[in-house]
Parts: structure tokens; C-alpha cells; sequence
């Protein structure tokens, strides 16, 4: 635990959606790249838009709108996804544009607000000041993975719809 | 032992070579039990129980060291000796229980937990029975002891044991038969300024003569020529063939003068014959063959040079080997993959389309041949015979006879038939299962057997053959066959029928004995009867993407036929869109595609579409409706019906339309995706696309 305190890099890669920044810790980030034709893949949860062909890998994509429950947007050429790779497995996320990347020093990191009822923030490692702006700092490992219940439920009643 | 673990790459050669010296002694000793005899592979097995041992004790495992030095005796007994009253099969039984223990340790090493072990009780009992077979052979005489190797390391109390009655069984032992030599190879180096080399080492032969009855020397010619510099450096060496034993040797060489040092060596005879060849040959320069001679001598590593003559064991060609790790092979067949593909891309550019490019055509065609042969390259790299897993089976069908005392033999046919190393790791279990399975169901005992006409031996046949895209491996006994009644009463028992009794086919019926829990026999024993086996077999061959399937006569015998395709990573695919999706069906599994007439589809209350072909009613899924994409062609008349077959039984897809066929190579979706049901992996298209591999076998699953 310690010694990933003192690897911890600050700098962060920014994006926003909507009005929002968030910043991805930039150890996690392979790839920026466009968007590209996604293909589709049926019974996944709604925010999975499908995989996409990075170079003869095939890499599933999310979209972090469907993630946070935002309403949908066309993608235009400012949109991208952002190559995410946690523990050797790579995905793709869809984001509506990249902002830039940033040092963010560790004393300028707040921690989230800890709450357990509605407010308790799911995907949020801190909060990160820069100059006049605040960014919100994800956390990846959360962002791909928190809750495969959730996932497991929606794909159970798309079966049954289906 | 943590410093055993710094040297890693040490220690994981040391566990590919115990796998398979293990391997081949568990062959070996099998060997010898069926002919009752030793004399054809006691010295391979030897050799390779003293590897064992000279490994495992350089990696510091003692309780494996110990074992195979336990085992060494017995069989240096036995070798030397050669008592006539033992029984080969309770020799193979300790031996097999050893090779067991050796395993273990072995797998637990591998695994990181070291070798825990305790060997113990087993050596003791090696002792024992070696003990036991020396009062026997010897009439309760005291037990005349001949492991000269013994002498020489004799380092532990154990062996000082064995050491004592040793001297008596030198007088006593009439050197006689060629069989009571002992070739010894000796290296002698004289004391640093004591001079004279050459005739110092030929007072040396000279008096050996007396107590050898061959003898020859490196540096060759010391009486003739001065080798007096090259003995001072190199040492003198010299090979004997002497009835005498090691501490005879010993006790001579104490009375040799101005000796800084003296090694002898026992060695095989083999060994020594060879290098008298090359001592009385050609080779006059008096190059020493020193860094071979100390493979051979200190059993470091098992050279099969001294066996040429032993044509049966030799099978071992003089291929060179290199150990690569299969992530590598994967790595490099993932780039082939990707090498096809991306060759289609380039050749079928959209940017050529249209134009007349004849010499690009033909260096187009050049090169698709060349990728071709490098994917077939690739892909034979990964394959393995089957001659190890099939010879795996022989030990099963050895400890299942003894223990439930059924005379049976097995046949193994096309052992050298390769395999994907995938199929190799999958198939070992299920082939068990059947076999267990054929032997303790299947062959009825011998009394039975007697009674039917047939005759005492049962046989079970284990064949691997080609045909096709495919392997196919078939295990066929020669008992009772299946009971298609009790079967189907089973069945009933368990709720398992859908129809009525009669209208299933043999086929059909047969294919239940591998539902879980799926037993008809009465008793459960130690190998079969819980119905947990079969099931087992089922699963994991479907999981190689093959199939079994079963045929029985009653009274003649049953029969188990796996096909499994040859290669898993690529395949020959049918391309299908539906809406702006493309899936890939693989072609092995299409019957035929058709347009539908309207009045040849049924719909049931359910909602179910069903369509008639030549009388038979097949039931049809709708790609868009099940995988939930938009798409224009919602009527069955405006798409295609493509009519697929799995584990025997058939269904349609309905789909917009067919594109193509072309060779895929399967990839797996990110673990990420949440597993979809009916699809297997994707594969990338020449033009970059992703199209979804569907699996009929899965898809069957809904209907």
C-alpha cells in the first residue's frame, strides 16, 4: 500500500462531459484515439456500446454518459475514447472530449465527501483543484468494474425481454 | 531451500526434465511387467533413477533423492544379480508407487510450495521387499550385496549398511559370466612436480593388468611418445574392465605413488566399449574426450549414446530439442493471425478496387502461398502426439486390473497422431473416464467372458486417426455393450425422457449415459459408478469445440468416437449479416441455407417460428429478434434460413443475408463483456471489422 503512495503519479488526464471535468490518473491510460465504428454486441449493460478494432485488438467500449446515467449525445469529432488498461485488460471509453493533461499536486486532492446514502459518490477517488477549476478524479479500477451486481442485473432482464 | 528458489531458471529446467524421465519410466517399468522380464530397459531405467536421484540431489530435494536411490538399489540388484524368483509385478507396483511420490513432489515444487513430502515409509518398504528378495534368491545365505556404486558414496549409515555384507559377497560371488565385470573408468592426476608422467602412468597400467582383464588409456602411446605435460595438466585416464569390485579398486589405486588424486567411476558397459572403439579407431590425436565423458560418468545427463544397440528404447531420435514456452508459440501464432488478416486487408483494398493490376495480382498470389505455409508452420508447432497421453492410460488399465481383477488388454493404435497442445492438456481426463468406464462396465469378468463365447482377455482399443479438419479419437471395448433398457428406465427413473421410450434413437438413448449423476450400475467402486465420469467427458470435450458420440451392440461391445477438430484458434467461417452486425457461423456446422416459402413457416401459440423442410419440422432462431438489432428484414421471405447442426441435432437461423465464406481466426471477447449465450468469441474481417463468431453448440441450448 505504501509503496503505490510513493509510485502515485499526479498527473492526470483530463476530460469533460457536459460541463463536467474528470481526470483519469494517467498510469491507467494506453491510448487516445478517435471515435470508430463500435460494433455492436448483443445482452451487455447499457453503458457497453460494443468493441471496437485497435490495431487487431479487439477492446470493448463504454460510455461514460450511459455510465453516469447522463442522457445520450450524438458523437461528434470531438468525441473519444480513451484506452484504459487495469490489470492487463484493455477497454475502451467513450468520452465526449478530451480536455488536457495536468500535474495535480497530492495536497491539492480532496478527498470525496463520504456519504452511504444517496450521495455516496461510486466512481470518485478525490477531487482535484486546478487553479480556479475543480476536477473530479476517477477511480478506474471503480469506473470499469464497481458493481458486476448491477451489470449482472440488467443483462438478466434484458434476457428476459428478450 | 530459499536459495534453491533464487535459481529459478535451474529449477524449472530441472522440472521439465523429472516430467519427463517420470514419463518415461512409468513407460519403461510397464514395459517390463508385461514381458516379466528386465533386460531390455533395466538399464534405462536405471540410468534414469540415477538422474533422478543426481538431480534431485544437486536441488537439494532429499526426500525424491532418497526414494530414487532406494529404487536405484533395487534394481541394481536386480540388474546385476539377476535373481529369478522375483515378482515383476509387485517390483512395478513399488516402483509405480515411487514414480507416483515423485510426481507429487514434483507438482508441489512446481506449484512453489517445495517438496514437502515424506518418502520414508515407501523407501523403507523398497528396502524390505529388496531385502526380501535377496533371502529369497539367496536361500536365507547371508545376502550377498553387489551396489559396488554404493561404496564410493557411501556417506549416510543407510548405505553403510548396505556396504557390510558387501565384502563377503565379493568372495563368495564366483566372478565367472562376463555379467560379473565392472568397467570403471578412472582419471588420475600425479602430484604437481613429481615428473615422469608418462612412466608413472605406465607402471600404473602395467600393474593393473593384473587385476583387469581389459584396459586401454588416454594419452594412448605413453611408452612411445612423451605425454608427460599433457598428464600433468589433463590427467591421466584410463578405462578398465575388471572383476573386481569398487573397493578393490580402491584399495589398489591406495598403493599407487606420488598420486595427487584418483577418481574411478563405475560405468556402463556400453560406455566402455564405446570408447575402447574410439581408443582402438581412428582417432590417433589424443584428444580427449572429456567434457562427454563427464555427462556420462556423473549421470548428469542421460545421453542415449552408450544404448545404440538397444534398437527398441531408441526411439528417442537424435532431433534437437529446444524448450520454448507455449505464451511465446501463442504470441507467434496471434501474429500469423494477425498477419492474415491484415494481408486481406492490404490485398483487398478498397483504393484497388476497379483497377488491372496483373503483376500485383501475381505477387499477391505469391504471397498468400507463403502465409499459408507459415500459418501451417505455426500451427504444427503447437501440435504434440498423442503417444504420451495414450501411453498414460496403460498405467490406468494396469492399476485397474489388479484392483478389480478383470483380464483385460489395451490396444493402442496411432499413438503418433498429432494434436493441438490445447487438445493434448483437454483430452487426458476424459479418455480416463472412458476407459475406467469401458473396463469396469463394459468387460464383463472372465467367467462371464468364458460363458459368451469370448474369449478370457477383454480388449480395449484406444485409436487416434485423421480425417478431415479432423481428429478423431475412438475407444472401443470388446464387453457387454450398453443396455439400451436400463438405460432408458434409468432415465425414467430421473425424469429425464421427453418422449416416449420407443421413439428415442439408439443414438439418442446412448447419449444419456453422460448426464450428470447418470449411473446404471448397482454398485459403486472405487473407479466408476457415481456417474460423475462421463459427464466430465462431455464437458471438456465440448470444450475443445468437439464432440462424442456413442454406438453400442449388445454382447459385442461399445464404442466411444471424440471428434475434436484439429485446430481451434482458426476457422472456416461463413459470413451472415444481419442488420449492420456480421456474424460468423463456422462452416463444419452448416447443413444447407434456403429461402423459405411462407407457407412452409409455422408459428406456434408461443410465438416459436418453425419451418418444414422435406417433411421434417425444424425449429428456426431470429438473429435480429434474439440478439435485439434493428434490421429490415423482419420477414422470413426477405432473409435467408440457414439450417445448422449440432451434437446431432439440427435447427435453423434466420439471418438478412449471406456474405461469404472466409477463414477466421477466433478470437475471445475481453473478459470485460458479459458472456453472451450462442456467441463463442469475434474475428476481425479483412476490411477491419468485427464480426461475432455464433457457437451452434451453445445456441441449441435454447431451443
Amino acid at each position: 500500500m505504501n509503496e503505490e503512495k510513493a509510485v502515485k503519479s499526479n498527473k492526470y488526464l483530463t476530460f469533460s462531459v457536459d460541463k463536467e471535468v474528470f481526470g483519469l490518473d494517467i498510469k491507467h491510460v494506453d491510448d487516445i484515439i478517435g471515435i470508430q465504428d463500435i460494433t455492436l454486441v448483443p445482452e451487455q449493460p447499457d453503458y457497453i456500446k460494443g468493441v471496437i478494432n485497435l490495431r487487431g485488438k479487439i477492446i470493448p467500449t463504454m460510455d461514460v454518459r450511459a455510465r453516469f446515467k447522463k442522457e445520450s449525445r450524438e458523437y461528434d469529432d470531438r468525441t473519444c475514447i480513451v484506452v484504459l488498461n487495469m490489470q492487463n485488460t484493455s477497454v475502451g471509453v467513450i468520452v465526449d472530449r478530451v480536455v488536457e493533461v495536468l500535474d495535480i499536486d497530492e495536497d491539492q486532492i480532496a478527498e470525496p465527501p463520504r456519504f452511504s446514502g444517496e450521495y455516496q459518490s461510486h466512481y470518485i477517488s478525490g477531487i482535484g483543484k486546478i487553479n480556479n477549476e475543480i476536477a473530479m478524479l476517477l477511480d478506474c479500477n471503480k469506473l470499469l468494474n464497481y458493481e458486476q451486481i448491477e451489470a449482472l442485473s440488467h443483462l438478466s432482464e434484458e434476457v428476459e425481454e428478450a | 531451500m530459499s536459495d534453491v528458489f533464487a535459481n529459478e531458471p535451474m529449477l524449472e529446467m530441472y522440472i521439465v526434465e523429472m516430467n519427463q524421465m517420470i514419463n518415461r519410466l512409468e513407460q519403461l517399468v510397464m514395459n517390463s511387467e508385461n514381458e516379466n522380464t528386465l533386460d531390455e530397459d533395466i538399464d534405462e531405467i536405471f540410468r534414469h533413477m540415477h538422474t533422478i536421484k543426481g538431480n534431485s540431489m544437486m536441488m537439494m530435494f532429499e526426500a525424491i533423492s532418497n526414494l530414487a536411490h532406494a529404487v536405484e538399489d533395487l534394481y541394481d540388484y536386480l540388474r546385476k544379480e539377476k535373481p529369478k524368483e522375483v515378482n515383476y509385478s509387485k517390483v512395478t507396483d513399488l516402483v509405480l508407487e515411487a514414480i507416483d511420490f515423485f510426481k507429487a513432489e514434483v507438482e508441489s515444487i512446481e506449484s512453489g510450495d517445495g517438496s514437502n513430502g515424506d518418502s520414508d515409509e515407501l523407501k523403507k518398504e523398497i528396502r524390505d521387499y529388496l531385502e526380501s528378495i535377496k533371502f529369497m534368491n539367496d536361500g536365507g545365505a547371508v545376502a550377498p550385496q553387489n551396489s559396488k556404486e554404493e561404496a564410493s558414496k557411501a556417506s549416510t549409515e543407510n548405505q553403510k549398511y548396505y556396504i557390510a555384507p558387501q565384502k563377503e559377497a565379493n568372495s563368495s560371488n564366483k566372478p565367472k559370466t562376463t555379467d560379473d565385470h565392472h568397467y570403471y573408468h578412472i582419471k588420475i592426476l600425479f602430484e604437481e612436480d613429481c615428473q615422469m608422467e608418462s612412466v608413472r602412468a605406465f607402471s600404473v597400467v602395467h600393474k593393473l593388468k593384473d587385476v583387469c582383464d581389459d584396459i586401454f588409456h588416454f594419452p594412448k602411446n605413453i611408452v612411445e611418445e612423451n605425454h608427460d605435460e599433457e598428464i600433468r595438466n589433463e590427467g591421466f585416464q584410463a578405462y578398465l574392465c575388471s572383476e573386481y569390485a569398487m573397493d578393490s579398486m580402491n584399495q589398489f589405486f591406495e598403493s599407487v605413488s606420488s598420486m595427487r588424486s584418483v577418481d574411478i567411476e563405475e560405468i556402463e558397459m556400453s560406455v566402455f566399449y564405446e570408447y575402447k572403439d574410439l581408443f582402438d579407431g581412428v582417432i590417433k590425436e589424443v584428444s580427449l574426450p572429456e567434457p562427454e565423458e563427464k555427462k556420462e560418468v556423473s549421470g548428469e545427463t542421460v545421453s542415449d549414446d552408450g544404448k545404440k544397440s538397444k534398437e527398441k528404447s531408441k526411439k528417442t531420435s537424435n532431433e534437437k530439442y529446444i524448450n520454448v514456452g507455449i505464451s511465446r508459440i501463442d504470441q507467434l501464432l496471434d501474429l500469423v493471425g494477425e498477419l492474415v488478416v491484415s494481408e486481406s486487408m492490404v490485398t483487398r483494398n478498397t483504393d484497388l478496387q476497379g483497377l488491372k493490376l496483373e503483376s500485383f495480382e501475381k505477387s499477391v498470389r505469391q504471397h498468400r502461398f507463403i502465409i499459408n505455409e507459415l500459418q501451417d508452420v505455426v500451427m504444427s508447432i503447437r501440435m504434440v502426439p498423442l503417444s504420451l497421453t495414450f501411453q498414460k492410460m496403460n498405467r490406468i488399465v494396469r492399476d485397474m486390473k489388479k484392483k478389480i481383477g478383470k483380464n483385460v488388454e489395451l490396444t493402442i493404435i496411432g499413438e503418433h497422431t498429432e494434436v493441438d497442445k490445447n487438445v493434448i492438456e483437454h483430452i487426458g481426463d476424459p479418455l480416463m473416464h472412458i476407459i475406467r468406464n469401458s473396463i469396469d462396465h463394459g468387460i464383463e469378468s472372465p467367467a462371464e467372458r468364458i460363458d459368451s463365447g469370448k474369449p478370457e482377455k477383454g480388449t480395449v482399443t484406444l485409436e487416434a486417426k485423421h480425417a478431415g479438419g479432423d481428429v478423431w479419437i475412438i475407444v472401443k471395448d470388446d464387453g457387454k455393450g450398453l443396455n439400451r433398457e436400463r438405460i432408458l428406465e434409468k432415465a425414467l427413473s430421473r425424469d429425464l425422457l421427453r418422449k416416449e421410450p420407443h421413439e428415442y434413437t439408439d443414438q439418442e438413448v446412448y447419449g444419456m449415459i453422460f448426464k450428470p449423476g447418470f449411473s446404471t450400475k448397482e454398485q459403486v467402486t472405487e473407479f466408476s459408478g457415481r456417474g460423475v465420469g462421463l459427464d466430465v467427458v462431455q464437458k471438456n470435450i465440448q470444450k475443445l469445440g468437439g464432440n462424442v458420440v456413442v454406438n453400442s451392440t449388445e454382447g459385442i461391445g461399445t464404442e466411444f468416437a471424440i471428434r475434436i477438430p484439429l485446430t481451434l484458434a482458426i476457422i472456416d467461417g461463413m459470413l451472415l449479416r444481419v442488420g449492420h452486425s456480421s456474424f460468423t457461423v463456422p462452416i463444419i456446422s452448416i447443413k444447407e441455407s434456403f429461402k423459405a416459402e411462407k407457407n412452409n413457416i409455422v408459428t406456434d401459440p408461443d410465438g416459436h417460428m418453425m419451418v418444414m423442410v422435406r417433411g421434417q419440422c425444424y425449429p428456426i432462431i431470429k438473429l435480429y429478434d434474439r440478439y435485439n438489432i434493428a434490421s429490415k428484414y423482419q420477414s422470413v421471405n426477405d432473409g435467408i434460413i440457414i439450417m445448422l447442426e449440432s451434437d446431432g441435432k439440427e435447427f435453423c437461423i434466420f439471418a438478412d443475408e449471406i456474405i461469404g465464406e472466409q477463414q477466421v481466426v477466433v478470437k475471445s471477447l475481453s473478459k470485460f463483456l458479459t458472456k453472451v449465450n450462442g456467441i463463442s468469441g469475434c474475428t476481425l474481417l479483412g476490411d477491419g471489422r468485427i464480426s461475432l463468431i455464433l457457437d451452434p453448440s451453445e445456441m441449441i441450448h435454447e431451443i
